[in-house]
C-alpha cells in the first residue's frame, strides 16, 4: 500500500498554539478540526497561519456520527468534501462513533454495539461518505469508558470486517487502545496487535488522566509513559506516521516540544523541533 | 496684457490660469520636500519591545501592554492591587512597565485611569523619543520640517488672499479664486499634518502584526504556551482581546479595551470543536 501520508511526526493544529507549530521543523503533517473551518460562500475558510505550513492537512470530523443508525448529513459530508478541497488533503478523517440519536446531541463520541447490526449501519454511512468525498477515508477508534452488552465482535475484529466490507483506512489512536486496554485490564500491546494495522494510514498519540479509577482521554494532559511504550512497540514492527492530538490546557512550548521529542523517539522518526527554544523572534 | 480695469491690472481669467498653475506647482513641491524629510531616517535592524510596539500604535496600547507585562510577571492582581515587590529579575520588563508598576505602587492612580494626563507623561515621552529616534514615531524635527515644506502653498496662498482682498476691495467677482484659495489652504493642512508613525513605523506595525497574526485574538492564543511575553506583545498589537480571554475582568478593569486594529474575522465556529472542549477529549465518557 502507498503511504497516504510518509512516516514521521505531525501535530493537530490549534489556532491556539500555532506560532508554536509554525517553529517545528520538519513537520510531515498536520491535522485540523473539520468543524472549526468555517464554510464560506465557495469552500472552507482556510486560516493562513495553517496555509502557510506548506505540509499536508487532514480535516478531521467529529461530528459525523458514522455510527448513527438516522444516516449521516448530507451537509456534513459536504462540509468534509469542501474541507479537503480546500486544504488539497490527502485524506479525510473521522470517528467510529455516534454523537446524536434522535434529534439528540451527546457532544461527545459515543462508542457503537460492535454488533453485525451495527456494522451493517456503518458500513452504509461510511460507503455513503466515500462516494461523496475527493480523498480516501480513515476512520478513528474511540476510547470508551463501558462497552455495550451486545458486542459480538472484538474492537480487532470489528474493525477488520468494516476494511474488508468499505475498504476504508483506519486513523489508529494508541492513546485510546490504552484507554481501552487498561480500563479493562487487558494488555494493551496484545490488543494493539489485534488490530488491523496494515490498513492504518496514520496514528493519533494523545495525554490522559485517570480519575475515580477510570483512565480518560482527555488530550488535555501530558502523554503518558505507557503510552509512549505502546507507540514503541507499534514502532518496531513499522509503523506510518504519527501525531499529537493536544486539545487544551497547553503546557509551556518547552514541554510541548519535549513531548514532541518524545513520541518522535518513541516512533523512531526524526524530531522536528531541532533545537527550538520559544521565544520571540 | 494690462488691463487698468482689472485687479492689478491683470484680467481674472489671466489671473486664474497663472494662479491655478502656480498653485499646483506649489504642491508638488511642499509634497516633494515633505517626502524628502522622511525618507532619510534609517531604521535597519530595528526589534521593539512588546511596550515599544503598543506605543507605534498609541500611548494606551503602550500602558496596555506595559499592564500586560505586570500581570503575565504576577506583580499585579487582575485589579490591579500590587502583589509584590520589583525584583532585580523583573527589570527585564523594562523602565516603562516599572514606571507604571511604581505609579500603582504609590496609590495614585487605580488600574483604569492610568491614562490621565500627566501621570505617566515623563516615561511616554522617554519612549517616544526612542522611537522617534529610531525613525518609527514622528517627533518635533518631523513637525518643523513638514510646516516648512509648506512654505510654499503658504506663499501661494498669501498671494491668492490678497488678491481676493483687493478683488472685493474693488467690486470683482472672486468666487472662483475664493474656491482655489480655500482649496489650496486644505492641501496646505495635508502637507503640514504630521501623524503619529512614519511610513517606516507604519510599515513596521504592519509587518510585527503580520509576523504575528497567531497572537490575534482570533487565534485566542494560549498564555501557557506562549508565555506573558508574547501575550504583551498580542495587547500592543491587537489590543486586549487575548488577555480578556484568561483574565477578563483585569482586561475591563485596565480600561483599555480598544481593539481598532484592524484585525476582524473568526476562524471559530461549527458546531462542535475540540478546541473548545465540547467536542471529544473533553474528559467524558469517550475520546475521539
Amino acid at each position: 500500500m502507498t503511504a497516504l501520508i510518509e512516516p514521521g511526526l505531525g501535530i493537530g493544529w490549534r489556532p491556539e498554539i500555532c506560532g508554536i507549530i509554525d517553529r517545528l521543523d520538519g513537520l510531515r503533517f498536520c491535522e485540523v478540526i473539520a468543524e472549526s473551518l468555517p464554510a464560506r460562500r465557495r469552500g472552507v475558510g482556510v486560516p493562513d497561519e495553517l496555509r502557510s505550513l506548506g505540509v499536508p492537512v487532514v480535516p478531521h470530523g467529529i461530528s459525523l456520527s458514522l455510527g448513527g443508525a438516522d444516516g449521516v448529513e448530507q451537509r456534513r459530508i459536504d462540509h468534509l468534501a469542501r474541507c479537503a478541497d480546500a486544504l488539497g488533503a490527502p485524506l479525510v478523517s473521522e470517528h467510529v462513533a455516534f454523537v446524536r440519536a434522535g434529534g439528540i446531541e451527546a457532544g461527545h463520541l459515543l462508542p457503537v454495539p460492535r454488533s453485525a447490526e451495527a456494522l451493517n449501519v456503518l458500513v452504509r454511512n461510511i460507503r455513503r461518505t466515500q462516494e461523496c468525498l475527493p480523498v480516501p477515508l480513515a476512520v478513528e477508534n474511540i476510547a470508551a469508558l463501558f462497552d455495550w452488552p451486545d458486542d459480538d465482535y472484538s474492537e480487532g475484529e470489528f474493525l477488520a470486517e468494516l476494511v474488508e466490507r468499505t475498504g476504508v483506512y483506519l486513523l489508529l489512536d494508541v492513546a485510546n487502545v490504552y484507554a481501552n486496554a487498561r480500563n479493562r485490564g487487558r494488555d494493551a500491546g496484545k490488543e494493539l496487535r489485534r488490530l488491523p494495522l496494515e490498513r492504518v494510514a496514520y496514528g493519533h498519540v494523545a495525554g490522559g488522566s485517570e480519575r475515580d479509577g477510570a483512565y480518560h482521554d482527555t488530550h488535555t494532559d501530558p502523554v503518558p509513559g505507557e503510552v509512549l511504550d505502546l507507540v514503541r512497540q507499534w514502532a518496531s514492527a513499522g509503523a506510518p506516521a504519527m501525531m499529537l492530538e493536544r486539545d487544551g490546557n497547553y503546557p509551556p512550548a518547552r514541554e510541548l516540544f519535549a513531548e514532541l521529542d518524545a513520541i518522535a523517539d518513541a516512533a523512531g522518526v526524526d524530531r522536528v523541533t531541532g533545537d527550538a527554544v520559544w521565544s520571540l523572534p | 496684457m494690462y488691463n487698468e480695469s482689472a485687479t492689478w491690472g491683470i484680467p481674472s481669467e489671466t489671473f486664474l490660469v497663472v494662479y491655478v498653475a502656480a498653485a499646483v506647482l506649489a504642491v508638488g513641491l511642499a509634497v516633494f520636500l515633505r517626502s524628502r524629510g522622511t525618507a532619510s531616517t534609517p531604521t535597519a535592524g530595528v526589534r521593539l519591545d512588546p511596550v515599544q510596539a503598543g506605543m507605534l500604535t498609541s500611548d494606551d496600547r503602550a500602558i496596555a501592554a506595559s499592564l500586560t507585562l505586570l500581570r503575565g510577571a504576577d506583580l499585579i492582581s487582575a485589579d490591579g492591587t500590587v502583589l509584590r515587590a520589583w525584583g532585580v529579575a523583573d527589570n527585564a520588563l523594562g523602565s516603562f512597565t516599572r514606571a507604571v508598576y511604581d505609579e500603582l505602587a504609590s496609590g495614585r492612580s487605580a488600574l483604569g485611569n492610568l491614562r490621565l494626563p500627566g501621570r505617566l507623561q515623563a516615561p511616554l515621552d522617554h519612549l517616544r523619543s526612542t522611537l522617534v529616534a529610531q525613525g518609527l514615531l514622528t517627533g518635533p524635527a518631523q513637525k518643523a520640517w513638514n510646516r516648512r515644506a509648506s512654505l510654499p502653498i503658504l506663499v501661494v496662498v498669501a498671494v491668492g488672499v490678497a488678491r481676493l482682498v483687493a478683488g472685493f476691495a474693488g467690486g470683482k467677482p472672486i468666487g472662483f479664486l475664493l474656491v482655489a484659495v480655500v482649496l489650496l489652504s486644505a492641501a496646505r493642512e495635508l502637507v503640514r499634518r504630521t501623524g503619529r508613525r512614519t511610513p517606516q513605523g507604519t510599515a513596521e506595525l504592519q509587518r510585527l502584526r503580520r509576523d504575528h497574526s497567531y497572537l490575534s485574538p482570533r487565534m485566542r492564543p494560549s498564555l501557557t504556551a506562549y508565555g506573558p511575553t508574547p501575550i504583551a506583545l498580542s495587547t500592543a498589537l491587537f489590543g486586549m482581546g487575548a488577555v480578556g480571554l484568561f483574565s477578563p475582568g483585569f482586561a475591563s478593569a485596565a480600561g483599555i479595551t480598544d481593539s481598532g486594529s484592524g484585525d476582524g474575522g473568526s476562524s471559530g465556529g461549527g458546531d462542535s470543536s475540540c478546541g473548545g472542549g465540547g467536542g471529544c477529549g473533553g474528559g467524558g465518557g469517550c475520546g475521539g
